[in-house]
């Protein structure tokens, strides 16, 4: 059985429009893969900047995987969520990236999109009144032939620092190039 | 094992010692008896055939409406307790056209009737028929003329003479008995069915079989559906099926022929022997174990000379047992296994065809904790039966089987303590497949074996011991998934990450990909994307023109390929860009392509991503025009422009026109990452490094002698894959 180990950070949010933002994220995996240390997802604080539109969190990840296939190779997905002063939060980006299949240090640039509003009473409510349209079923983020009509809008960037170690993936096989 | 389990119905847990493979059940399955329908209460009045014939007006059960129900309590000298069925309450069966003999005569005469023999006059009837009283429901359900039978039996008991019923065939029905008989065979059709396929369980054999972990057993319907044309199939596992599928044919075929033989043997010795009467009651003592004629004969004169055709096997034959495993995919498997997969486990299910599928038993064993589970729990041996299924079905009698299994190798109970912290690991998985599911429950793995709150050096000691123990164990998984024999597998992570600079914005890329000849999409683990050649993104809003457009989608997808591939034949991926507008026209944005070798290195940046540029054909005018206006996307074969492979008659554009109406612009670009995987035989690549001299200090496996039995499954693979390989290359 290989294992992987995910040793990193989520390092910050960039160009997203709300000042206070803060992400959580999950590692999405196959069936043949198994958590042996660490967290599968978590959630950083909230970071505000006002200045810059970039929030920094320095979230830290430390995730211990085995494996008993290549299939279902571990996928990051992140969601920003913005707060603002009443306490209220709502998602302004979802995003997902393949984690790097190369050991060594690596920088992911994770480009995120929120769901689009579905006219223009959801838009005002969107500018004025916060809070956006979310996903009920957060299986619609990975697929389908006809993913086409989920409308989106593009939004800012998580920046993730991870570095990864591979064990035992000779042992099977498995060339990574 | 074995700690048997005294009350019924509950989950066996066992501990495996060697493998999951070398796991044998033994199943047995009988039938134990049946019971009438229950009377409706509602009647509304005599039927046809509560109305004594004018021959029975001497009824000597009361009035004529309890003809329609008729209950046989069998007596202590009834021969039905001397064939060691043990069940007093055999209440048979339901005959609504009489109600004037004893339910054993009646029987016996349908019975006879129905394998198309009619006893001499001279023979004692009713011993002939009392014989056969343990199956006489069956006898009737299986009679091919059932209301031709019954009117026999009213011949029978006015002691008229018995009219031949070739005879009976041709008599005229009157309209009554054309209802009833309609009536009948609606109600028993599907128990005649029954009966015809499965004579030994009706007859009191007992089903035996035993089944592998994951062995796959055929129900009647997969027996069907896998014995057509060879042609039809295209994976190994349905190959391998088909020639599961053949083999029972032939044996099917070979114990119809022996049948024949029997027959034949019974015929002739029909002729020559003419025995007495008595003899047949001496010999159905004598063989109470055996409860199924061949052929459907009844003669008792014949059947104490020819042997009775003997078939301890009948259940693999019949398809009367089947199983579903793992490889016949989740869409086949009861709505549990899909989460039972998710937590990691493997899983097996066997049935029985008893008029309807009953499962039997619920097999699922987890490679993680090496542990099996099995529901209901095994017996202490499978000639045990302890435990009951009753089949009720509307308008028909009920049935009662029992059956037991027990598993040959022998297994270690788990304990109630180890159970505990094994089930505790397991809600933990299962907890972490919620997490994968996206759900908000914080999990914390400390919660695993709960600390108390303020714990001594020895319960810390303990409490981080059993945290290394339980993480030993996770990751001693089963196997590492290899790829087959003289196999490479090619895993390629594909992530679309944002699209600019086109002419308008609400774009969506939809993909393409061809794979090269000679390869196999592997699609057990694309989870939610089960068609991973194909697709398209989100439609990004308000972006795609000057602004970016964040599609951020991506996929894996994993190929198998020969590992002597041609690292000539690329694997094609192609993207079109659609925008959308408000009024839902359509416009295609532009084409790009990209090509790898799947043996070959990426380029250098395709971890970072590739810019990929994207064309359209600039058209002329009118194309200008349609496209401002109309918007629709052109009939323009991207694939075969960029393959290069556009026939001159056509008059879409090709690559290498010089005709400026064929031109291509340029439109905007598309980010687009790429990562890759190979993973081959660990065995191939230790001879790799033999062959390099970089582990010369170990043995070559080439040196390893290989079986006979070896090299013959590697020349089925093989060739089942260039079979599959052949059909696949036919069909792109």
């Amino acid at each position: 059985m290989a294992e992987v180990h995910i040793i990193g950070q989520i390092l910050k949010a960039v160009d997203f429009d709300e000042p206070h933002l803060y992400c959580t994220w999950t590692l999405q995996s196959g069936s043949a893969w198994r958590l042996i240390q660490g967290e599968l997802h978590g959630q950083t604080h909230v970071s505000a900047n006002r200045l810059e539109s970039c929030s920094d969190f320095a979230a830290p990840l430390d995730i211990h995987l085995s494996c008993a296939a290549i299939q279902g190779w571990p996928t990051l997905l992140v969601e920003v969520h913005a707060v603002n002063v009443l306490q209220q939060s709502w998602p302004v980006g979802y995003g997902f990236a393949h984690i790097p299949a190369t050991p060594g240090a690596h920088r992911l640039e994770i480009n995120t999109w929120k769901v689009a509003p579905n006219g223009w009473w959801q838009s005002l409510r969107e500018r004025f009144g916060g809070g956006g349209a979310s996903l009920s079923k957060t299986d619609l983020l990975f697929s389908g032939v006809e993913r086409y009509k989920l409308q989106t809008r593009s939004s800012g960037k998580i920046i993730a620092d991870l570095n990864l170690i591979f064990r035992k993936f000779e042992e099977y096989g498995v060339e990574f190039n | 094992m074995k700690e048997k389990s005294r009350d019924t119905k509950r989950t066996g847990i066992y501990r495996l010692r060697g493998k999951i493979t070398d796991l044998r059940v033994d199943i047995k399955l009988r039938h134990l008896s049946e019971w009438l329908p229950v009377p409706k209460l509602d009647y509304s009045g005599a039927g046809v055939y509560s109305t004594p014939p004018a021959s029975s007006s001497t009824d000597e059960f009361g009035p004529a409406i309890w003809g329609d129900c008729f209950i046989f309590v069998p007596t202590c000298d009834d021969p039905i307790f001397s064939l060691g069925y043990g069940k007093q309450a055999y209440y048979n069966y339901y005959y609504p056209a009489t109600g004037n003999l004893s339910s054993s005569r009646r029987s016996c005469s349908t019975l006879a009737s129905s394998q198309g023999q009619v006893p001499t006059s001279g023979s004692p009837r009713g011993r002939v028929f009392t014989s056969s009283s343990s199956r006489r429901s069956y006898g009737t359900l299986a009679s091919p003329r059932g209301h031709v039978e019954i009117s026999a039996r009213s011949h029978e008991h006015t002691q008229e003479p018995v009219p031949d019923p070739e005879l009976e065939q041709g008599r005229p029905e009157t309209e009554t008995e054309s209802q009833e008989q309609n009536k009948w065979n609606v109600v028993s059709e599907a128990s005649r069915a029954f009966y015809a396929l499965n004579k030994e369980l009706c007859n009191g054999c007992t089903a035996n079989l035993q089944i592998a972990w994951q062995q796959k057993h055929f129900s009647r319907a997969e027996l069907k559906t896998y014995s057509q044309q060879k042609d039809a199939y295209v994976t190994p596992l349905q190959r391998r099926y088909h020639r599961y599928a053949q083999d029972i044919l032939q044996l099917q075929q070979h114990h119809l022929r022996m049948e024949e033989q029997q027959q034949e043997l019974a015929k002739e010795e029909w002729v020559h022997v003419n025995r007495k009467a008595r003899k047949s009651k001496r010999w159905r003592s004598e063989s109470s174990t055996m409860s199924w004629f061949p052929n459907g004969s009844n003669s008792s004169g014949s059947m104490s000379q020819v042997s009775f055709l003997e078939d301890p096997n009948f259940a693999a034959r019949t398809c009367l047992i089947h199983t579903l495993l793992d490889a016949d995919g989740e869409e086949h498997l009861p709505t549990e296994a899909r989460q039972l997969h998710a937590d990691g486990f493997q899983v097996m299910y066997v049935y029985a065809d008893l008029q309807e599928d009953t499962l039997l038993v619920t097999l699922r064993y987890s490679p993680a904790l090496g542990l099996l589970y099995v529901y209901p729990d095994f017996t202490c041996s499978a000639d045990d039966m302890d435990y009951e299924v009753m089949i009720d079905r509307v308008d028909d009698c009920r049935q009662l089987y029992c059956y037991g299994f027990q598993s040959t190798p022998p297994l270690e109970a788990v304990g109630a303590e180890e159970w505990n912290l094994q089930m505790e690991a397991l809600m933990l998985n299962k907890r972490n497949a919620e997490d994968h599911q996206g759900k908000k429950e914080h999990v914390q793995s400390n919660e695993l074996v709960p600390l108390p709150a303020n714990p001594t050096s020895q319960e810390l000691l303990d409490y981080f011991h059993r945290q290394r123990s339980l993480s030993k164990e996770l990751r001693v998984l089963s196997n590492f998934a290899t790829p087959p024999n003289r196999m490479r597998r090619v895993s390629l992570l594909l992530d679309i990450q944002e699209a600019q600079h086109f002419e308008h914005p609400n774009i969506h890329v939809r993909y393409h990909i061809q794979p090269p000849p000679h390869t196999l999409v592997e699609t057990m683990f694309t989870g939610t994307n089960p068609v991973p050649l194909r697709g398209a993104t989100s439609t990004c809003m308000d972006a795609g023109d000057a602004r970016c457009a964040h599609l951020a989608h991506c996929w894996q997808l994993t190929l198998l390929c020969e590992e002597q591939f041609d690292p000539v034949h690329l694997l094609h991926i192609y993207f079109e860009v659609i925008s959308i507008d408000g009024w839902q026209r359509e416009r295609c944005e532009g084409y790009t392509h990209f090509a790898c070798s799947l043996v070959d290195p990426l380029p250098p940046l395709s971890g970072e991503g590739l810019r990929l540029p994207c064309i359209r054909p600039m058209g002329n005018w009118l194309d200008t025009l349609n496209r401002y206006f109309l918007g629709g996307r052109q009939n323009f074969d991207f694939v075969a422009f960029f393959r290069g492979r556009s026939k001159p008659q056509s008059t879409l554009n090709s690559r290498l026109s010089l005709d400026t109406v064929n031109a291509m612009r340029n439109t905007g670009s598309l980010l687009f990452r790429i990562r890759k995987l190979q993973q081959r035989q660990p065995e191939m690549l230790h001879q790799l490094k033999m062959q390099l001299g970089l582990n010369s200090s170990e043995e070559s496996e080439t040196d390893k002698a290989s079986t006979l039995d070896e090299v013959i499954s590697a020349f089925i693979q093989a060739r089942d894959r260039i079979r599959e390989l052949l059909g696949r290359s036919a069909s792109y």
